[in-house]
């Protein structure tokens, strides 16, 4: 059949460790020479400013986009609430709630929602003042707005910064920690001025590939479409690999002179739940209506 | 669309538009407008481009920029900047040259002060430049002095522009800022001694005058009483980082309200001052920021249109060894700099030179710095040179542009021998870094 | 008419100096308070993101007007008279007509903001016509200021 090329612009640079399933991805199709599509990778945050993609996406601008929810919620102030999902992606997949998301998604963003990658990849907070209990009391923690209302609400005093002043602001002592996932710690240098990290992890990076809707339907032909949800598939089967590699993420870590601070018991269950209801109340006094019904898929 | 073609269409627009004489941001404009119609794709294409114009500047890292030139227009417009120069003006006598040698001392003690060159030109030129005329300078030494150090304010901290190109470029701020001290204080230096050599060699450049002298006593008082405080206000700044009080972004505020104290604990401040200092900064911070809004969503839609990753590619094939490309890297910028100013000149380059830098291995601190000299070489590179037409505004009437381009020339040789010093030897750079 | 339009031109920029003044002290104090442990306003950075764009959009026109947008003027130095006056006219109605894209396409946004509702969702949420405002009024100042130059009495 006809090779058709769409366009693909990513919410994340190159290369970390975020955009490295999405990187395959995009190099396996490109290099498979019978592929009835070739991607052209646009860029990175440097060709589209990230709280722009959104926009970019649903008004057909670009074909494609890797981004997180919390990129996009200017056009979709539910869409966050995909890192509190209780399901892994082949999970919601068998249980035909992927579909139902699609439709979500569909309607609020204009975009097809094809792979859901990343999942496996959790949170953590990661700091330099030890701590025994679900009480972040006396911590000062640089924060991004996933999961500020959590911090907040265990006590902590939070700061947002730019991502490349948190080594200075950590070894300055300007905050005690901050949060991120399990695997990307490495990527700006901040385990060299790390000392704890805090288990359990909690939500899920919520990293989707959208396709417009409109070049969905019109552009593609069906081989085409199937060609990319196959290929999604695989992008997801890559999700089973994130056990083993945060498990050596850990190892890493362990070598980079962090300690593991275990929560366990009530102290655990204590945290996971302000974690999950801090989260589900901020988004659904965002958007109510869009929030319960994603809420009553994934939760 | 061809990458080369996309680049030809998109400079060549860009630059006859320029030299047309339209103010820059609005030829980056009409640019970004064809640019996001051809390659972002009709309607939708110019509105996703409006709407990262609008984005484009909503970035914590830019904060100091306006805060760094509130501190210095409070520092100017309240007299505290002028109290200074006098204060150093008086430890001087007797030397050839002296007001040129003071121009280069003040201008420098105040680059420690103020991120904002233009700043800093304007104010060591209103302030020195008609007492030099009067006194028969010769236009190299009144204006040269006061335009070689005026650059200085953008490579000692605090530095408006040296933090906008670590956050563009992904490099670390402190270090960047930290290791633009030594050759900030070298290009002081050479061009102090070109300054006294000079005046020594040809007395009739910078006529010898005899109405300053004063007793011993009453030079250092007005140095204390002057200068030191205003140098508290100097470790404002860099103390609250030190001491992991600010973020580096935030230390900027610091500066702000240190200077306000200063102005209040030394009486100079009353709301006419302060309202005159808030609508110079907002002028000059909007015609910074405004560019960098046009010139940021220009660099999106050169990316998108494939030219930044062609050109990579393109330089990559030539196989260039590291040295090489960072000399093909500075030519590009000092070319560049002869046209546009300097945020313009970073915002071009840097979304070619950074994935460069990191695919060969450059130290991206040394390359920083190396930028940073370029881009203030530039502020002094005819046509457009910045600095050369602050210093227009602020000479004395009869001032051609031709004269001003004259006076900058010795310096920019001076300062393009400091490049080639920090060029090859790249642990000039390293020398105040806390070792890891 | 050309009185009242200066003094909002000169109100905007004063509002443009304040908006910066207002983000040092917030800046500052949040420091203080943070290290005095008893506050921390994780909303101080999103404020004076938005500060930076409402103070550059307030401004702007005023810069123009006072003819301090940078420009290469090299070429037109050099001419006088007639020539230089046509070029002059020439440039502004460049300048016109481009800032009238602009306001079209700000305008458009806006209207579609205000419409749709959209917020800025980040650790505060506000409406979006909140910041889109500031560059519809600069980029209609500017427009007034581009027509002025190209069809005003005076060059
Ligand atoms: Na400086
Ligand atoms: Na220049």
């Amino acid at each position: 059949g006809d090779q058709v090329e769409i366009s693909a612009i990513s919410a994340f640079n190159k290369g970390t460790a975020i955009s490295k399933g999405f990187d395959q991805f995009v190099a396996s199709i490109n290099e498979d020479k019978n592929a009835p599509v070739r991607i052209r990778y646009v860029g990175g945050p440097e060709a589209m400013p990230p709280f722009q993609i959104g926009n970019a996406i649903k008004n057909g601008v670009v074909d494609m986009i890797l981004s997180t929810g919390a990129f996009y919620s200017n056009v979709m102030p539910a869409a966050d609430s995909l890192k509190l999902t209780r399901y892994s992606p082949q999970e919601l997949r068998a249980a035909g709630k992927w579909s139902q998301l699609q439709q979500i998604w569909k309607e609020e963003m204009n975009v097809h929602l094809l792979a859901y990658t990343n999942y496996g990849n959790e949170f953590h907070l990661y700091t330099n003042k030890p701590l025994t209990s679900a009480n972040l009391e006396g911590q000062r923690l640089r924060i991004t707005p996933i999961y500020r209302a959590f911090f907040e609400e265990l006590g902590a005093s939070v700061m947002q910064t730019t991502p490349g002043e948190v080594y200075t602001a950590l070894e300055r002592g300007v905050v005690d920690g901050y949060g991120w996932t399990m695997q990307g710690v490495f990527d700006l240098g901040w385990q060299e001025q790390t000392k704890y990290r805090v288990d359990p992890g909690f939500y899920q990076a919520d990293v989707t590939v959208m396709v417009n809707e409109r070049t969905w339907s019109s552009k593609l032909t069906k081989e085409q479409r199937d060609y990319l949800t196959q290929k999604a598939l695989w992008l997801e089967s890559l999700n089973d690999n994130n056990a083993a590699i945060s498990q050596n993420e850990r190892k890493l870590q362990q070598d980079a002179g962090i300690q593991t601070l275990t929560l366990e018991g009530n102290e655990k269950e204590r945290y996971l739940k302000v974690a999950y209801d801090a989260a589900w109340r901020e988004l659904l006094d965002n958007d109510e209506e869009t929030t319960k019904r994603i809420k009553e898929i994934i939760d | 669309m061809e990458w080369y073609i996309a680049i030809g269409f998109l400079f060549s627009t860009l630059f006859i538009l320029m030299l047309s004489g339209l103010p820059v941001v609005f030829a980056f404009f009409c640019v970004n407008v064809l640019g996001a119609f051809v390659f972002l794709g009709g309607e939708f294409g110019l509105i996703q481009m409006a709407r990262n114009s609008a984005e484009a500047i909503n970035s914590f890292s830019l904060v100091p920029v306006p805060l760094f030139i509130l501190m210095g227009e409070l520092l100017f417009h309240t007299g505290l900047a002028q109290r200074t120069i006098s204060a150093i003006e008086r430890l001087i006598s007797a030397v050839p040259g002296r007001l040129s040698i003071v121009s280069v001392l003040g201008g420098t003690a105040f680059a420690t002060l103020s991120g904002s060159s233009i700043a800093n030109t304007a104010m060591m030129g209103s302030s020195l430049l008609p007492e030099m005329t009067r006194k028969g300078y010769h236009p190299t030494m009144a204006m040269g002095p006061i335009l070689a150090v005026g650059g200085i304010a953008i490579l000692i901290p605090p530095s408006a522009l040296a933090v906008t190109l670590a956050s563009l470029g992904g490099i670390s701020i402190s270090k960047l800022l930290i290791a633009g001290v030594v050759p900030g204080i070298m290009i002081g230096v050479v061009t102090l001694l070109y300054v006294i050599v000079r005046c020594a060699m040809n007395p009739s450049l910078a006529p010898c005058d005899h109405d300053l002298k004063n007793p011993k006593g009453s030079k250092w008082t007005p140095f204390l009483k002057d200068v030191v405080p205003l140098f508290i206000i100097f470790f404002a700044v860099v103390g609250s980082l030190v001491f992991g009080l600010a973020s580096p972004t935030e230390s900027a505020a610091f500066g702000v309200v240190a200077a306000l104290v200063a102005a209040f604990l030394y009486k100079s401040i009353n709301i006419n001052k302060i309202f005159v200092a808030l609508t110079e900064t907002a002028k000059l911070s909007a015609s910074i920021l405004f560019i960098l809004v046009a010139s940021t969503t220009f660099s999106q839609i050169l990316s998108f249109s494939g030219a930044t990753t062609g050109l990579l590619e393109a330089v990559s094939n030539l196989q260039l060894t590291s040295i090489h490309l960072v000399i093909l890297m500075l030519l590009t910028l000092l070319v560049l700099g002869c046209f546009v100013d300097q945020i313009s000149m970073i915002m071009l380059t840097l979304p070619f030179f950074i994935p460069l830098v990191h695919t060969t291995g450059i130290d991206l601190v040394w390359f920083g710095v190396l930028v940073l000299i370029a881009m203030e070489i530039s502020l002094l590179t005819p046509p457009f040179g910045l600095l050369l037409l602050v210093m227009q505004g602020v000479a004395p009437g009869s001032t051609k542009l031709t004269q001003v381009y004259a006076a900058a020339l010795p310096f920019v040789g001076l300062q393009i021998t400091v490049l080639i010093v920090v060029l090859t030897f790249p642990n000039i750079v390293s020398i105040l870094q806390v070792p890891n | 008419m050309r009185i009242l339009y200066e003094r909002t031109l000169i109100t905007m920029v004063v509002a443009s100096g304040l908006t910066i003044l207002l983000m040092s002290v917030m800046v500052f104090l949040n420091v203080i308070l943070r290290n005095l442990d008893i506050a921390s306003f994780s909303w101080v950075v999103e404020l004076s993101e938005y500060g930076l764009t409402v103070s550059t959009f307030l401004a702007a026109p005023w810069v123009l007007k006072e003819g301090c947008h940078v420009s290469v003027d090299v070429l037109v130095k050099n001419m006088t008279g007639l020539k230089k006056a046509i070029l002059g006219r020439l440039i502004s109605l460049v300048g016109l007509g481009i800032s009238f894209i602009l306001l079209g396409l700000f305008s458009y946004i806006l209207y579609h903001s205000i419409h749709e509702e959209s917020l800025l969702i980040k650790t505060i949420v506000i409406p979006e016509y909140l910041i889109l405002v500031f560059p519809v009024v600069s980029l209609f100042f500017i427009c007034v200021e581009f027509s002025i130059r190209s069809f005003g009495a005076e060059a």
